[in-house]
């Protein structure tokens, strides 16, 4: 094996806190700056990923609390060491991580949820500009998620900055999460059924309009419906 | 002896910034203020909204220049194919003269680190970046610049001088030099070296941009840390100086990613470069 695969297979464990640097150092022999500079950069690793984690999450960690989230931060980096060029990938398993967490609340879990659609909405690579031939197609930044608590509501309220305030209420429900075309912001928009029908129908390549009169409204209603849809860029085209 | 630039038809110049997502409603007070913007191609290459358009928009009034943190040039895995894709896209999309990245790794064996982290400086080091750094500008079809980077301790099994090893890479695998002057400053208090001796042992026709920031100490363990999080401090500007001095004006960039100010502040900061470097050339002129 060659000095510098030798060295890369040290520095691997290593960087990642999963190597002493003793057992570095006998391998590779000592810095010349000595082992106190060698020991500095597991840190900065594990500094730089936390500061990621951080801005990705800050609602979520908020509530946590400073102390809990370093604790729940440093585990999330041993068990999930980043296996992506694009930095923000650091934070992609973040609300499985805190899912599976006996110790965290479920709502913390799918706040952290909300905050990453938030995120991958913003930067979905897709364009939300009509389609050249017109016609009318469903945002394709838009994601569908199951809630099990009113996590929109509380994040609009003034709780979000309390930490000690109420947890949002117990309330089954889909949201839509896309990015509106103009503003490029990320939109919460809670899944009513006439943004089902008009949604499948379109993704089944039918006629929304047709779909949502088939389902029983008035031709007037389902195209007011679809109207509505188009104002707040959930519907890109025209029909 | 030829420029890299002039090699290689780069025409960028003047000074100028890193743009940053906080300043992205900001963007017009650049025109007329800056001469070009340096993006860090990762936050833009695989995203669409507002990065994208943003970048759109300002490409239409400033040359940009991509500045790339997760090359991993001496790292140990393939060099990533969807990677060096998108950024070619990248780089097409803005009309990129070049392509610049850091003389470091940042990922091994499947786990990244997001961190600019030293290689042993030995032989086999270079010749492992030199020929990973000619398939990378092959790739991106335009030549690459390679950065400097501040270190906080020489790795185990080293054998050469960071000049020389810099130096080594530069000539094998004919990239062009991204001299960060804060780095070389930040290495000389934590290694006990001369920067102006530094500044002797690399070849400075192969500069193609500068790249100017700030730094900070730290107690534990006690070193100048390149947080890039503050204003450019005077022992930085009086070696960009003496750089000036020896290889006339070189495209200059203002890098801030930690505690980022408002666009009037950095642009401050240009309009210091912009004297050091006016200062300069007049002293070279009167030597």
């Amino acid at each position: 094996m060659s000095d510098l695969q030798t060295f890369f297979d040290e520095m691997r464990p290593f960087l990642l806190g999963a190597r002493e640097l003793d057992e570095v150092e006998s391998a590779l022999g000592e810095s010349p700056s000595g082992s106190e500079r060698m020991a500095f950069y597991p840190g900065l690793v594990a500094w730089g990923h936390a500061n990621f984690v951080e801005k990705l999450y800050p609602m979520t960690l908020a509530r946590l609390g400073e102390d809990r989230s370093d604790d729940l931060i440093e585990i999330y980096g041993e068990e999930h060491p980043p296996n992506h060029w694009e930095p923000n990938q650091v934070g992609a398993r973040f609300p499985a991580f805190l899912e599976s967490r006996p110790d965290v609340d479920d709502w913390i879990a799918e706040l952290a949820r909300y905050e990453w659609f938030e995120f991958v909405v913003y930067l979905d690579r897709n364009p939300t500009t009509p389609p050249p031939d017109g016609k009318l197609i469903v945002n394709p930044t838009l994601h569908a998620l199951p809630f099990r608590h009113d996590v929109p509501a509380w994040v609009a309220s003034e709780a979000c900055d309390n930490p000690e305030s109420t947890p949002p209420e117990i309330r089954e429900h889909f949201l839509v999460i896309y990015r509106q075309p103009e503003t490029h912001s990320c939109r919460f928009m809670e899944v009513t059924p006439w943004i089902q029908i008009v949604v499948t129908a379109l993704e089944a390549d039918r006629n929304p309009v047709e779909a949502a009169m088939e389902a029983g409204a008035p031709p007037d209603q389902a195209r007011e419906v679809i109207a509505d849809l188009r104002a707040r860029g959930l519907l890109l085209g025209d029909l | 002896m030829k420029r890299f630039s002039q090699i290689h038809d780069i025409t960028l110049a003047g000074h100028g910034v890193g743009l940053r997502r906080p300043h992205f409603e900001d963007t017009d007070q650049f025109i007329g203020t800056v001469d070009f913007l340096e993006i860090v191609p990762e936050n833009f290459m695989a995203f669409g909204g507002e990065p994208l358009a943003v970048l759109d928009r300002v490409r239409t009034t400033h040359p940009i220049i991509p500045h790339g943190v997760n090359l991993s040039v001496g790292g140990d895995m393939e060099l990533d194919s969807q990677y060096l894709a998108d950024l070619k896209a990248l780089c097409d999309r803005i009309d990129a003269p070049f392509f610049s990245d850091h003389c470091c790794y940042t990922a091994l064996g499947g786990a990244w680190f997001h961190d600019l982290l030293p290689m042993p400086f030995t032989e086999e080091a270079v010749a492992h970046i030199a020929s990973r750094a000619r398939q990378a500008a092959e790739r991106v079809e335009r030549p690459l610049v390679l950065e400097n980077i501040s270190y906080y301790a020489v790795m185990p099994g080293s054998t050469m001088e960071e000049a020389a090893f810099l130096s080594a890479i530069l000539e094998e695998a004919d990239c062009g030099l991204l001299l960060d002057v804060n780095n070389i400053v930040v290495n000389s208090h934590n290694h006990g070296e001369d920067p102006e001796a530094f500044l002797d042992a690399i070849p400075l026709e192969r500069i193609v941009q500068v790249h100017m920031a700030g730094h900070s100490e730290l107690n534990q363990p006690s070193i100048r840390f390149d947080d890039h999080g503050s204003a450019i401090s005077d022992e930085v500007l009086a070696l960009y100086k003496s750089l000036i001095r020896r290889v006339g004006a070189i495209p200059t960039l203002m890098e801030w990613d930690n505690n980022i100010p408002a666009v009037e502040v950095l642009i401050a900061e240009t309009q210091k470069t912009r004297t050091a470097e006016a200062e300069a050339l007049r002293t070279a002129e009167g030597a």
